[in-house]
């Protein structure tokens, strides 16, 4: 596997940049994939997500300083991207955050893409309730499986709040499961 | 510095482990009862097929072109835009601070303010800031012009202000 460093400087080079770039789509399509279909839930949307993510790292990646890895940097952009989008489709349907979530979740039942029983969409549902920075944290670690210091980097908060958010996430999700008689 | 509580046989932990702990242990509980899975699929062949949509896209990505009067007028917007921006958050107050927009204003008019696109994508640094961030819809065109009228001196007014 190339290095990382290489893999910078071959992007930032005029003469590789469209071979290291087709690398870097390869490397980490489907990990940024799976971070932002769970956040934006449909995968039309994810899909959008995924390509202007992709299409921000190949117009910014020369001003790209080196000051966190790629890979954390290309998740903020993900994240950055997939927030930014949901915001628009709201605007765009003059819908408030809060009924554009409830609507993509309720939106699963027949979802040909989505094929999780009762108990995952209840999952889904209880993880919809959460504030968006939450959500974010919540859906980030427990399915992409980040690391507490990989967060940290990506959302620029320190570990221990990010710890407080996760355990605050967990809990409410309990709650409204324990409230809707699932668990 | 982390204080630690010492039991008899002097070893240590830290302040309020035990109650953390519990919080931690009942957090993992809960963690254990939610689904492993989140239960969303993908259509066949969608990465194959997103790969090759975003590296197409990516060609036809080139460097922006702009005519030179278009970009003068684009220069020229965004140096009224930075002046007037200034003026709002800093209303002339003195004859120093005049001479300074006297300034400003030679600076734009001798064409010292060259940057190319590539230059403001520098600027407009991904890590520092996102286009998505600025909000201009707060700047109604008539209150900027009002404010124009009132607070600067007209000889900074644009010509189309002036009149005959």
């Amino acid at each position: 596997m190339i290095s990382e460093k290489k893999l910078i400087a071959e992007l930032q080079s005029d003469a590789s940049k469209e071979i290291a770039f087709r690398h870097l789509v390869s490397e980490y399509k489907e990990r940024l994939y799976w971070q932002i279909r769970n956040f934006v839930l449909d995968h039309d949307d994810a899909d959008d997500v995924l390509q202007n993510t992709f299409i921000k790292v190949y117009k910014n990646i020369k001003s790209f300083k080196g000051e966190s890895k790629l890979h954390t940097w290309m998740y903020r952009i993900a994240a950055n991207e997939a927030i930014t989008f949901l915001n628009k489709k709201a605007r765009r349907k003059n819908l408030s955050l809060e009924q554009l979530k409830t609507d993509a979740v309720k939106k699963l039942e027949t979802d040909i893409y989505f094929e999780g029983d009762a108990f995952q969409l209840q999952f889904q549902k209880a993880i919809a309730t959460l504030p968006e920075r939450q959500r974010l944290i919540f859906t980030m670690k427990y399915f992409n499986d980040y690391t507490f210091e990989e967060l940290s980097e990506i959302m620029d908060t320190s570990v221990g709040g990010l710890k407080s958010s996760y355990h605050i996430a967990v809990k409410k999700i309990t709650e409204y499961i324990k409230t809707n008689e699932m668990l | 510095m982390m204080n630690f509580t010492r039991n008899k046989d002097n070893y240590k932990v830290p302040d309020n482990y035990f109650d953390e702990f519990e919080m931690r242990l009942m957090n993992r509980i809960e963690l254990e009862n939610f689904p492993k899975k989140s239960g969303f699929t993908i259509p066949q062949n969608y990465f194959n097929t997103a790969e090759a949509e975003i590296c197409n896209r990516t060609q036809t990505i080139r460097p922006k072109v702009i005519s030179l009067p278009k970009l003068i007028a684009i220069s020229a917007s965004i140096a009224a835009a930075v002046v007037v921006g200034f003026l709002i958050l800093n209303p002339i107050k003195s004859v120093e601070e005049s001479n300074t927009m006297i300034s400003i204003q030679e600076y734009i008019d001798s064409d010292f303010m060259k940057f190319n696109f590539y230059e403001l994508d520098d600027v407009i640094d991904y890590q520092t800031i996102s286009t998505d961030d600025i909000q201009f819809d707060f700047l109604n065109e008539d209150e900027v012009e009002q404010y124009i009228m009132e607070e600067i001196n007209p000889r900074f007014w644009p010509t189309s202000m002036v009149g005959n």
